[in-house]
């Protein structure tokens, strides 16, 4: 039996993609089976418990408060109308563009005792005035929240409105008060998405090692990075990785359950607009004035702050911020190339052959986004490290260069770390070409080969381009992978802001911190400022417009 | 030699069973219709024969070849499988011409003559140079139909093909598909849930329910003697009496009539409206329930002593009000099927 090409190279791309996943994964996992018990009481000094429970208690505020920012904020924005509500239901999704190294170094700063806050405190109330400690995890915690509720947001706004749209005018239609029926009718069937919502915010707080640092709060990925690159304990870092692994697919199997008879989801997407209550006066400016101030703790502070410190300090060492700048954009430039062509080849395979061992090997692969990125990073060193003893082993040289760390290695895990993104993003694009349009081109005899350029490829270029920019804006974003893994001596601006973070030398950290987040800022803007899928409903304000003097709220566009 | 052959085929999806051990062969040129509700498995052995799915267990052959099976798997774009689906699939970014050229070997000089001659074939020769928006549905599915003949597929399959199409349009639109087919000698695989299209398309007509044949048979024994319960409301409008069969007869309410398959014993038999004849009867034991309007037609509701109802058709020239006493009578002009009581 002969195979196209095509096909010949797409089953040699998906176990490959699914091996760049599952290896460090794998590794990881042996690696711990190897080192025995010792490496558990030696983690960090005080054991491994203490980190665990850090790293929990940090789990649950973050999801708390970006569960309740994120649906509260997608609620007020397609519910009711206030003024600036176009405007702010998507410059609300903006924080995400303000990586939490970034915003935690800001707010660390600002709330430190020489910052402008306590100075403000302490002349307005005397100098013994107390202010409560700001290296703890609660204020960590509202850090993260504030950067990673966009993700619940989304997903939840996504869901009010494809899903929840007319069942809610059902249940106004039979007597229910908006937040009575947002509590039986909306929250139940928007569960399924916040808890997809809720497993993307707890997996960024699990990789995070960077921002917790600031506040003085040791989680289990801070503990990674102490052990291995403080005391270069590799089995104890290896135990720790584990524990984060086994972590992040607790929270993914407690995600599925969630989602379990969630059958209600509609395959139809339903267009009926949400049935929206207009606020009058006191309340409607109370919330313009809620999501402006997210928007202010997220967004606008920092970035102002940003803007004082790079024009008060400029670029400082300049050469070293050109070379930073260098390598990130060469790093991302090279990753989204990679991730692009290689989600692209992924999603085509998944088209155009059924068989069974090729949808799992895609499957595999896309659920890499539930790796963490610390995770990752040890396992690839793990596998590198393996793969130079069986080197060694064979008498062939080359073997030295693998653990050293080099930019290959960086751009071949940050491509396992961002895969998933990519697939998803170009699969999504590609979800508006019917899989009918795939199954003719094949039984008209077109070699996938040619369903690939003929056909997927012309009807799925914009997608590959706002994947391409979105990995590199999160290539560029990314701290824990290349904190881990970097060749010595290899700075990029992610880094830079770190190790001047680190030094509390916040004001050089300013304008590497601006570029990473003026560039991250570009996708957002571009795809997000046209959501305009509430015109509808906005429609149906303009034509009804709910006039009552008692300011009551008043329901204007009601739902067929 | 079969254009398609299925040897116990079995598809599942998680736990659920798609199809459940199916065999079905399909010979060359004859045209076959898969009828059955949504969700019975009549797209999933399309896409099966197609090579867009993998089967779980059994073989899948066509035209002699085994396409898919143990250690066997033909990719779609080998296996001379035309697909015509509900939603057209035209490309959207290529002419019309582009579309039916696309299964054609590429730059060939006699490549633009065969577009012409499929385009004729369903009657298109013009719009070549459009793109599929500018297309009507009808023409958009005529276009997709030209574009599966033009690689001569041995057998094409249309999935609801006509289902998008809006019921005047459908009837011409299937009626060129199947004269075109016919003039290119493919085989013709139909699936549908519309129970006249399966019986007006199809030289064979094979019922589906739950992932299983119910029956396979020509169209005129499925509609009048059908396997099956379900086989027979699924085809058409169907009435049940019951009644005592002693060998080739049967005694109901209605009278002794000549009944298949011979046996003893209580039975119930199928009545189809258009069987049933009444006449206005002061001294008749059935009444007229209600009846309903069908344009050409009355659907009369006849209650009958034992307080079964029957259906009759009658032309809207008999007009008999409702609460009319009437006797009842049968012509189906061929021996009614029986049934074994509450099965």
């Amino acid at each position: 039996m002969t195979s196209g090409a095509g096909r010949r190279a797409s089953s040699a791309v998906v176990p490959a993609a699914a091996l760049l996943v599952l290896l460090p994964v794998l590794a990881v996992t042996l690696g711990v089976l190897q080192a025995g018990a010792a490496p558990w009481q030696r983690v960090a000094g005080s054991g491994w418990e203490p980190l665990l429970g850090t790293t929990l208690a940090l789990l649950a505020l973050v999801l708390i408060g970006t569960l309740l920012l994120g649906a509260g904020l997608a609620w007020l924005t397609t519910a009711y109308r206030f003024p600036g509500r176009r405007t702010l239901q998507w410059l609300l999704v903006l924080p995400t563009a303000v990586p939490s190294y970034i915003l935690g170094l800001v707010w660390s700063s600002l709330l430190a005792y020489p910052g402008p806050v306590q100075t403000t405190w302490r002349s307005l109330l005397g100098d013994d005035a107390p202010f409560p400690p700001v290296r703890t995890l609660p204020v960590a915690a509202a850090v993260l929240t504030l950067t990673l509720y966009p993700y619940v947001y989304l997903l939840a706004r996504v869901a009010f409105r494809d899903q929840a749209a007319t069942p809610y005018g059902a249940a106004r239609t039979l007597g229910m008060r908006p937040l009575q029926a947002a509590r039986r009718i909306v929250l139940p069937l928007a569960r399924p998405s916040l808890a997809a919502g809720g497993l993307l915010v707890a997996l960024e707080v699990l990789s995070d090692f960077a921002t917790v640092q600031y506040f003085g709060v040791d989680t289990l990925s801070v503990g990674i990075y102490k052990v291995w690159r403080g005391q270069f304990d590799r089995p104890g870092a290896t135990v720790l990785a584990l524990l984060v692994l086994v972590l992040a697919l607790a929270l993914l199997a407690g995600e599925r359950l969630l989602r379990r008879g969630a059958r209600f989801s509609s395959t139809v997407r339903d267009t009926t607009p949400m049935a929206a209550v207009v606020l009058t006066g006191a309340r409607a400016w109370a919330a313009t004035a809620a999501c402006s101030l997210v928007l202010l703790l997220a967004v606008g502070i920092p970035v102002v702050t940003l803007l004082l410190w790079s024009t008060t300090t400029g670029m400082g060492d300049t050469a070293g911020f050109l070379t930073a700048t260098a390598n990130s954009v060469l790093l991302a430039a090279q990753v989204a190339a990679v991730v692009v062509v290689l989600s692209l080849l992924l999603v085509h395979a998944a088209r155009v052959d059924p068989r069974r061992r090729v949808q799992l090997g895609v499957q595999a692969t896309v659920s890499g986004y539930a790796v963490p990125g610390p995770v990752l990073a040890i396992g690839a060193l793990l596998a590198l490290a393996g793969a130079r003893t069986l080197l060694d082993r064979l008498g062939l040289p080359g073997g030295g260069g693998l653990v050293t760390g080099s930019v290959l290695v960086l751009v071949v895990v940050y491509t396992a770390r961002f895969l998933a993104l990519g697939y998803t993003t170009t699969e999504a694009r590609l979800a508006g070409v019917s899989p009918s349009l795939t199954a003719a081109a094949l039984s008209l005899g077109a070699t996938p080969r040619r369903v690939l350029t003929g056909v997927h490829l012309p009807l799925a270029r914009s997608g590959i381009a706002v994947a391409a920019a979105l990995v590199a804006v999160d290539a560029l974003k990314e701290l824990p992978i290349v904190l881990l893994l970097r060749p010595f001596g290899f700075d990029t601006l992610s880094v830079r802001v770190w190790q001047l973070a680190a030094d509390s030398r916040y004001e050089m950290a300013g304008l590497p911190a601006l570029a990473i987040v003026t560039v991250a800022m570009i996708p957002v803007v571009l795809l997000f400022r046209g959501d305009d899928d509430a015109q509808l409903a906005d429609d149906a304000v303009d034509v009804l417009p709910a006039a009552d003097p008692a300011g009551e709220p008043e329901l204007a566009g009601v739902a067929r | 030699m079969s254009a398609v052959e299925l040897a116990g085929v079995t598809k599942r999806y998680g736990r659920t069973t798609a199809l459940d051990d199916v065999s079905l062969s399909v010979r060359d040129g004859e045209l076959v219709a898969l009828v059955g509700p949504s969700g019975c498995g009549k797209s999933t052995l399309l896409m099966l024969v197609a090579g867009l799915l993998e089967p779980d267990a059994g073989t899948v052959s066509v035209g002699g070849r085994v396409v898919a099976g143990p250690g066997a798997w033909v990719p779609p774009e080998q296996r001379r499988v035309g697909v015509v689906f509900q939603d057209a699939a035209l490309f959207p970014h290529l002419r019309v011409e582009d579309n039916v050229a696309f299964g054609l070997p590429r730059g060939r000089a006699s490549q633009a003559a065969r577009v012409a001659e499929l385009l004729a074939l369903v009657d298109l020769p013009d719009l070549g140079r459009r793109y599929p928006h500018e297309l009507s549905g009808g023409q958009q599915q005529r276009v997709a139909l030209a574009r599966a003949l033009a690689p001569q597929p041995a057998v094409v399959l249309f999935d609801e093909a006509f289902g998008n199409l809006d019921s005047g349009l459908r009837s011409t639109v299937r009626d060129a598909t199947v004269a075109a087919l016919r003039e290119t000698g493919a085989a013709g695989v139909f699936v549908t849930h519309d129970q006249s299209e399966a019986l007006a398309v199809g030289e064979r007509v094979a019922v589906m329910r739950a992932g299983r044949f119910e029956h396979v048979a020509e169209p005129a024994q499925a509609f009048h003697a059908p396997a099956t319960r379900f086989s027979a409301t699924l085809l058409g409008e169907a009435d049940f009496l019951p009644g005592r069969q002693d060998g080739a007869v049967v005694d109901t309410e209605v009278g002794r009539l000549a009944v298949t398959p011979e046996g003893a014993g209580d039975v119930e038999v199928m009545l189809r409206p258009h069987e049933v004849v009444f006449s206005a009867d002061a001294s008749g034991t059935a009444k007229v329930l209600r009846r309903e309007f069908r344009g050409a037609s009355y659907v009369y509701t006849l209650v009958l002593p034992s307080g079964a109802q029957v259906r009759s058709i009658q032309p809207h020239t008999v007009d008999v009000a409702p609460g009319s006493s009437v006797a009842v009578g049968v012509e189906a002009g061929h021996p009614v099927r029986s049934f074994p009581r509450g099965a």
